[in-house]
């Protein structure tokens, strides 16, 4: 019976609605939405019935027996029953009344057939009796029903004229009564018909009140209702056995096969994070009996990442007991999302306020500070002006007569003055430098000049016995550009420092190329560095390598094996050196700047001092620090000096540390990046490594690498003294054999690494040294010899009478004997060095100014020098380009015009010939091309052929060159346009400088064409 | 008292000069050149030049006055004096050698004889102007003091 109505339910369903209410795409998915199978039209019900039974597909049975067992279902069905019972009872007691209508008609009507049987024999028995009774039937005629009445009305009359008969009579009674007996007999024949009627209706009725139509109507109108409000939502519902099996599942969008999912558990059908939780939460659900709700994000291979809304009820059977649960999940991913979304935003927004009003805190703070050093540094600068008046007032009325105890009061009042003026200084450059108003200029210096100018400046008031030395290594270029004038204070305040901290033994500076230190490298990769430089560095490091290959051979202290690594660096080093010319030549200035590279240059400033104790340096820095205050008491000092070195060692980008050991002394090291343009490090010719004249020139100021400075008591101030005499005679006699000052370089980094360092190995090493060169230049003698003998006194030329007369005033007179001479006086140069080594030694003071002397400077000048030529007719123009070189350390010769220059380059081979264009007699341009004619074929026919002697010693000077080298012939032209450069470089000159020749011009030239 | 004043005025005299063109940094290479070894550089080199430059003015005055100018004459004794002076930085007496020798290749005697005033008259401010500048180192000197770079 149950499943007849099932049947009859689904099939109206499949027939009247379902069909159009589910869309066809869907219907044609993998899975369907409404996973309880819908039968097609064409099947048998029964074979529905036996598909019904089995229960991997739509499980019927379970379905009507979920709604027969479970609580919901049974009060469902209950409902639905009695409202249909409501009706059935409603049509019944209709259909009562109406039959009770109909009963009551009826005995009313066989009443009044009685009646009028009653009558009509009362009639018959009175027959004949008064006439007043037809109104009294008439009356009652008018009690009957309408419809009969109506009849009647048609009847009656008929049968009125039916009768008409003669009234009154029996015939006439008679016909009346039949009359009367057909019109009751049809009345009763009408009854009966309603009768039957009503049975009828009453049939119908009952027929129709089957409860299964009113039901599927209803379930029809839910199903409906349902669809139209599913049919898009994002949601998934189901009903789930005690075992958490689906046994039904409506899901809009379903990824999977109804067969994959009914019948089995969560845990079965996903794999994934948030599967187990659900069923954990399902299973706690169906444990405890309470709907619930729950938010679980789900990671499937199934459906990726998604979060839904579950919510779980359970399922009780009428006994009470849990069956399963109903399930319901809504996707809300993308509202997990967004409100994440939000919570971060909320958050970062928090963040960001908290942010700000530190940020706001600490621009208050720090504009409060900047005032604040801001105001320091205008009143510092207020104070110094006047300040600086009252101790200048102080230092003319010290030229004034005084008094001795007028004197002692001014003394204190000027070192006072001094000291406050300093401090004043020091703050302002302190607020300078951290209000970062302090700008950093670039100009091309000589750190050799500035390590030799600061010491030099610290011998002339040292009060103390101590001995000054730098060194700098030779791997350092010769120019760098840098802020000078910084590099120079930090360099005083270190040595002046050192000094003031140190009562005996030494301090010195020493300079050498480091790699690029670790946390400049961490800087310098956020800047993208230009392939050119990458390139420039690898040169460098290469010298770098090469130099301190040398240095290590050194160590060897033997003098082949030194000669051997000396040519060796001489030739690598040239290599670089040779391309970058090539480059100046051959390419723009543009691209000459773009071989402008970074090399980091330390600084090592050590001392034989007290040193400091490890607890005080971490406070060595910082300002107004002293290291006690019994130090700050014995030696004073505002003790802003280190900071402020610190500070601008850093602004330049570098670092600045110490390291100490109390009583034996201290070492401050900066590190400092500087630009070196390339084009000015460059050597000689690779052509001219051949020839060994060449390698006598590097040696000047801008190239020396060792200074050093007696105690001021000892000897006067710094003049070319014991070392740097090593210089300039040393080396260039190991010119000779390549390399000097590389060599000598090892020596003096070797023996001076060490600030400590025992002076008697150093003097051991000297005394080696010197040995070594003078063999050298026993060894090397013969070109020199053959050189030095060439000038002819009787030539008249200009410079050859200069030079012969250079001689004569210097202590060696003969030119032969130059040899022995320059060995004897290279070896007594040594023994003086060993004397002056040692302080306190007397004779000392006797030796030096000898030593010292112009003369001896000349000699050594004359030969150790580069040998440059200046071709200039104008006086003043010579004047100062003369003393421009002497300044650079180069004596040059001089003469006045091109003829001039042919003869002295026949008499003399030159390093250098600076040649002006445009002069009378013969200007720059011809007499260029007959030196290059002279240096291409050997002999001087061009010369001649324009008017020039020979000179009578030319023969003595060549027959051993077979090969005249190329003589850097550099142009001074007035101005670049009528006298070109293009017709210097076609009449063989190397290079052109426009006048007026300034310290720079001059500079880079030198350093461009000498070795 | 007079010192600092003296040493102010020559601060700011030379600026002038500087400032009005008269001389350019090329006589600040010339003062760097003057150190302890060579006290009187500049000086001397001035002196020199004074000296030289009278001379080429004697002889323009007269190659000038010649009546066929040798104007090649001219011409390189006007080098010699824009050499000179462009090597102490006597900027404006260079500037007017300049536009001499334009002159001088065209063979104008008019502009030649014109620029040779105007010459004399830069050469005569720069001497004037430098001897005062020179006068008041020497006072300075003199009363003790030193020379302010």
């Amino acid at each position: 019976m149950v499943c007849e109505m099932e049947n009859d339910q689904i099939e109206d369903m499949e027939v009247e609605v379902l069909s159009s209410m589910w869309p066809e795409d869907i219907e044609h998915e993998a899975g369907k939405q409404f996973n309880v199978e819908k039968p097609r039209g064409d099947q048998d019900m029964l074979e529905e019935v036996t598909i019904v039974e089995e229960p991997t597909i739509v499980d019927f049975q379970h379905l009507i027996e979920l709604t027969n067992y479970t609580d919901k279902g049974s009060s469902q069905l209950a409902y639905l029953v009695k409202h249909w019972e409501y009706k059935q009872a409603n049509a019944v007691r209709l259909l009562r009344e109406e039959l009770d209508n109909l009963s009551r008609q009826r005995q009313e009507s066989e009443l009044k057939k009685l009646e009028i049987l009653e009558e009509h024999r009362f009639e018959e028995e009175r027959y004949g009796g008064d006439k007043r009774s037809i109104s009294i039937l008439d009356g009652i005629y008018d009690i009957w029903q309408e419809v009969p009445r109506r009849k009647n009305n048609i009847v009656v009359p008929s049968k009125r004229v039916e009768i008409d008969a003669e009234y009154d009579t029996v015939i006439y009674w008679k016909q009346r009564a039949t009359h009367l007996e057909k019109m009751l007999e049809a009345s009763m024949q009408r009854e009966q018909l309603l009768k039957e009627k009503l049975q009828e209706s009453i049939k119908n009725l009952e027929k129709q009140s089957s409860p299964v139509e009113e039901l599927s109507q209803i379930l029809k109108r839910a199903d409906n209702f349902l669809h139209f409000v599913l049919q898009t939502a994002p949601v998934v519902f189901g009903h789930q056995d005690k075992e958490l099996r689906y046994r039904f599942i409506y899901n809009h969008f379903p990824s999977l096969q109804e067969e994959d999912i009914l019948g089995k558990t969560d845990v079965e059908i996903f794999t994934g994070s948030g599967v187990k939780e659900s069923q954990d939460f399902k299973k706690e659900v169906m444990d405890k009996g309470l709907p619930a709700k729950r938010e679980i994000t789900f990671e499937t291979e199934l459906f990726g990442s998604k979060t839904f809304l579950i919510y779980v009820e359970p399922v009780f059977s009428k006994a009470g007991e849990t069956i399963g649960i109903n399930y319901m999940g809504m996707d809300i991913t993308d509202q997990v999302r967004k409100r994440e979304k939000m919570i971060k935003l909320r958050e970062e927004i928090a963040v960001r306020k908290a942010k700000e009003t530190e940020l706001n805190r600490t621009i208050h703070i720090t504009e409060e500070t900047m005032r604040a050093k801001q105001m320091l540094a205008t009143m510092s600068h207020e104070i110094r002006s006047p300040l600086s008046g009252v101790v200048s007032m102080a230092e003319i009325l010290s030229t004034t007569k005084l008094d001795r105890e007028q004197r002692q009061l001014l003394n204190v009042m000027l070192s006072s003055g001094d000291l406050v003026l300093q401090l004043i200084n020091d703050i302002l450059d302190l607020s300078k430098v951290e209000s970062g108003v302090m700008k950093l200029e670039s100009t091309k210096f000589r750190p050799r000049e500035v390590v030799k100018h600061v010491l030099q400046t610290a011998a002339a008031s040292l009060q103390k016995i101590l001995t000054l030395e730098g060194n700098v290594a030779d791997d350092v270029p010769i120019e760098v550009i840098g802020d000078v004038l910084r590099i120079r204070q930090i360099l005083t305040n270190l040595i002046s420092n050192a000094i003031k901290f140190t009562h005996e033994g030494k301090v010195g500076v020493k300079l050498y190329v480091v790699p690029e230190p670790p946390f400049a490298k961490e800087a310098s990769q956020r800047v993208s560095n230009e392939s050119t430089a990458n390139q420039s560095t690898t040169n460098i490091s290469k010298e770098e390598t090469c130099t301190s290959m040398s240095q290590t051979s050194s160590d060897q202290r033997g003098f082949h094996g030194k000669k051997h690594d000396g040519s060796c660096q001489n030739h690598s080093q040239s290599e670089p050196g040779t391309r970058v010319r090539n480059g100046t030549i051959d390419t723009s200035e543009e691209q000459a700047e773009l071989l402008e590279t970074t090399v980091w240059i330390r600084c090592d400033v050590y001392d034989t001092g007290i040193g400091i104790p490890e607890n005080a340096l971490p406070t060595l820095f910082k300002k107004y620090m002293q290291v006690s205050a019994d130090h700050a008491r014995k030696y004073g000092g505002t003790g802003l000096g280190l900071a402020i070195c610190k500070q601008l060692v850093e602004l330049m980008g570098g670092r600045l540390t110490v390291s100490s050991r109390v009583h034996c002394g201290s070492t401050f090291t900066f590190i400092l990046p500087y630009k070196v343009s390339l084009s000015c490090d460059s050597s000689d010719d690779p052509d001219d490594l051949s020839d060994m004249d060449d390698h006598g020139a590097t040696n000047d100021d801008a190239t020396a690498s060792f200074f050093q400075f007696q105690p001021r008591t000892l000897g006067s101030l710094f003049s070319s003294n014991g070392s740097s005499r090593t210089q300039r005679l040393l080396p260039h006699n190991v010119g000779y054999c390549c390399a000097n000052s590389h060599k000598l370089n090892g020596f003096s980094e070797t023996s001076y690494s060490f600030p400590t360092g025992n002076g008697r190995t150093k003097e051991m090493e000297l005394v080696e040294d010197a040995c070594s060169v003078a063999e050298a230049v026993e060894i090397s003698s013969e070109p020199e010899s053959s050189f030095s003998h060439s000038p002819d006194p009787h030539n008249g030329s200009p410079i050859c009478s200069d030079k012969h007369h250079r001689n004569d005033v210097s202590a060696e007179t003969k030119a032969s004997t130059r040899d022995a001479s320059s060995c004897s006086e290279t070896s007594r140069d040594i023994d003086v060095k060993i004397k002056i080594r040692e302080p306190q030694l007397p004779p000392k003071r006797q030796e030096r100014p000898d030593n010292c002397s112009q003369s001896s400077q000349e000699v050594s000048n004359s030969i150790s020098k580069p040998k440059i030529l200046l071709v200039e007719d104008n006086k003043i123009n010579v004047m100062v380009t003369q003393n421009m070189m002497k300044q650079l350390g180069h004596m040059i010769d001089v003469v006045n015009n091109g003829v001039e220059a042919v003869r002295a380059v026949q008499c003399h081979s030159y390093d250098l010939v600076l040649m002006d264009v445009c002069m009378p007699v013969m200007d720059g341009l011809q007499a260029t091309k007959l030196i290059r004619s002279f240096e291409e074929t050997g002999n001087w026919d061009e010369a001649v052929k324009a008017g020039i002697e020979q000179p009578s010693t030319f023969d003595s000077l060549q027959p051993d060159r077979t090969h005249p080298k190329h003589t850097p012939i550099i142009a001074m032209t007035a101005n670049a346009l009528s006298e070109s450069a293009d017709e210097c470089f076609a009449n063989g000159m190397d290079s052109f400088v426009s006048k007026p020749v300034t310290f720079q011009k001059l500079k880079e030239c030198l350093e461009q064409y000498l070795p | 008292m007079d010192l600092v004043k003296l040493q102010r005025q020559l601060v700011d005299y030379r600026a002038s000069l500087y400032h009005e063109c008269v001389l350019d940094e090329q006589f600040t290479q010339l003062q760097q050149l003057q150190d302890e070894n060579n006290p009187d550089f500049v000086v001397e080199v001035v002196s020199l030049f004074f000296e030289d430059s009278e001379r080429l003015l004697n002889e323009l005055t007269k190659a000038l006055e010649q009546q066929s100018i040798d104007f090649k004459r001219v011409d390189a004794h006007v080098h010699q004096l824009k050499g000179s002076s462009s090597s102490i930085g006597a900027q404006r007496v260079q500037k007017s050698c300049i536009a001499f020798r334009n002159y001088c290749e065209e063979q104008n005697v008019e502009g030649c004889l014109a620029c040779l005033q105007q010459v004399r008259i830069e050469y005569s401010l720069v001497k004037t102007k430098l001897e005062y500048m020179f006068q008041l180192e020497q006072q300075i000197l003199s009363s003790g003091g030193s020379i302010p770079i």
